[in-house]
């Protein structure tokens, strides 16, 4: 066996060790009650915090997605991606935090059912909504995964999904939220620290960005291609409102100790966030469409972007140690995205129809639930997938089409009535998935029109409905007040 | 809301719109432009992020000192 292949292997057994260990050190803690197991009893410090934060959207599918498709689309279609990367840390910062702290509640949904006066029919409609997307992000986190093992450890594809899969399902299960914040503590450190480092020296080998991106776009005309507007405005618009409607993001509001430090986190993780995309998309696409201008040979298809230039500039070596920053990403991601969806499922879905669920059983159900949508996801990855990075911003463009206008507006604006929300959301997701199945408006610009059926929809049935009681008008003054 | 927020919901949005707008559809091409585009959109990024944090500190010293008293 290869020296590097040794490395690699020897390096990812050390880190699923670890992963392992965090999640039975906090197995005990997680059961003390249900609010442990979903949200660390909200009760996380700075520092757990913003790397859960940040984790949620520095994916593996992002590291390795995003260079692979600015390499396949060009630049020009992710330049609005890495121009949000701060911003929309901020739009939460302002709008959501501060209400959403005074809730206290687990998912979403708790603030849908309060505002909305609908315990039941609002919190299924969200509680499936918000499940059935985020178990779908889950899948590319997981195919990254596979592609690693196999390029890097030689392990083949379906082997590799079935070993990241099983750790996080393992972690997750034993700790909840405890474990997915501690390990996104190691994990993020080892993320940031590694994308940020290598990113760097993309850039300065490249002779700086600008260089770099001319010399790209004459080895590969693709990558200084123009888009159709409509296609660039649906990029921004699905990142920017990424922190507002996310379920897991918001879910993060509820697990921080106090409202400063959810605050500081979120600032901090933009931080993070906008360092890490700024140096390391577009440079480490840019590198493979200089190495790689077509497919054929390490570049198997354009999501082995990235891994084909770190083997091509530094050597198998390099890329076994960065492999396990790569891995690090997609179990930091998938950990957090699988207990949001456990969570949405328990807290919503089943409260619906059985409201006083004891803990016990809310954690037992968590648990299983962790353990068959984990499985699922991983089955899911054997049938033929599209280019990763699509399946990322379907799950989530079909989620912001849902609840922006619902969640946001219902929050600044007493008169939105609780029908008005449920057809905004309804109409909103349908649209998306229309718009997307039938191929009918430019890529990445479905969420548009299906956010603007969810804004009309929203206003005009909110208009001609009952307006909201006055204990709800109230209930809303006091969370937006302070 | 208060003021702060209004102003950095404002520059957080109009400018990069505009910005992001123009460049990847087109209406101004070059990829030496780009590189300026990039370094436009991560020194935007960071005041407006850096803005945010001194305000929060200064509120948590503000808050401590009142604690204090």
């Amino acid at each position: 066996m290869e020296v590097e292949k040794v490395v690699a292997a020897a390096i990812f057994i050390v880190y699923i060790i670890g992963m392992l260990v965090i999640g039975v050190i906090f197995r005990r803690r997680a059961e003390r009650s249900a609010a442990d197991f979903w949200k660390a009893a909200g009760e996380l410090g700075l520092l757990p915090l913003t790397f859960s934060i940040c984790s949620l959207y520095v994916s593996g599918a992002g590291t390795i997605g995003i260079p692979g498709s600015v390499w396949a689309s060009g630049a020009s279609l992710f330049a609005p991606v890495v121009a949000i990367c701060g911003l929309t840390y901020i739009m939460a910062y302002l709008l959501l935090i501060l209400p959403f702290r005074k809730l206290a509640g687990i998912t979403p949904a708790d603030f849908l059912v309060k505002r909305y006066e609908s315990p039941r029919l609002m919190r299924c409609v969200a509680g499936v909504i918000s499940a059935v997307t985020t178990w779908f992000y889950v899948i590319p986190q997981v195919i990254v995964g596979g592609i690693l093992l196999d390029l890097v450890v030689g392990i083949p594809f379906e082997y590799g999904i079935a070993i990241i899969s099983l750790t996080y399902i393992i972690y997750t299960f034993l700790g909840g939220m405890w474990s997915v914040a501690w390990t996104d503590v190691v994990q993020g450190i080892i993320l940031f620290g590694g994308c940020i480092a290598f990113g760097a020296y993309l850039t300065i080998i490249g002779g700086g960005y600008a260089p770099l991106l001319e010399r790209a776009a004459a080895a590969r005309p693709a990558f200084a291609a123009v888009h159709n507007p409509l296609t660039v405005a649906g990029m921004w618009y699905v990142w920017l409102m990424y922190t507002l409607a996310w379920p897991a993001m918001v879910m993060r509001i509820f697990t921080g100790k106090d409202p400063a430090t959810i605050r500081k986190a979120f600032l901090l993780s933009g931080f993070l966030h906008l360092t890490y995309a700024i140096l390391l998309w577009i440079p480490g696409g840019a590198w493979a469409a200089i190495l790689y201008p077509t497919l054929g040979g390490l570049m198997k298809s354009p999501d082995y972007a990235l891994p084909a230039a770190i083997i091509h500039l530094c050597g198998p070596l390099v890329l076994a140690v960065f492999a396990s920053v790569i891995a690090a990403a997609c179990m930091s991601t998938s950990d957090a995205l699988l207990l949001s969806a456990s969570a949405c499922i328990v807290n919503d879905v089943v409260r619906t129809f059985k409201p006083e669920i004891s803990d016990r059983l809310q954690i037992r159900l968590g648990r299983i639930l962790i353990i068959v949508l984990g499985l699922l996801a991983m089955l899911f990855v054997y049938y033929r997938v599209p280019l990763i990075y699509m399946i990322v911003a379907m799950a989530v463009g079909a989620t912001i089409s849902a609840f922006l206008f619902p969640m946001i507006l219902g929050l600044y604006w007493s008169r939105i009535t609780k029908w008005g929300a449920l057809s905004g959301i309804l109409g909103g997701i349908i649209t998306y998935c229309l718009l997307f199945l039938t191929k009918a408006v430019p890529t990445y610009s479905e969420l548009i029109f299906g956010s603007a059926v969810s804004l009309a929809l929203t206003l005009i049935v909110s208009a001609i409905t009952r307006p909201p009681s006055k204990e709800v008008k109230d209930w809303l003054a006091s969370l937006r007040a302070g | 809301m208060k003021l702060f927020d209004v102003v950095i919901l404002l520059l957080t949005v109009v400018p990069l719109v505009v910005v992001s707008a123009v460049f990847p559809t087109g209406l101004v091409s070059g990829m030496r432009l780009y590189g300026w585009y990039f370094i436009y959109i991560a020194l935007g990024n960071y005041a407006l992020l850096s803005a945010c944090l001194i305000r929060e500190l200064l509120r948590g010293r503000k808050e401590k000192r009142k604690e204090g008293v």
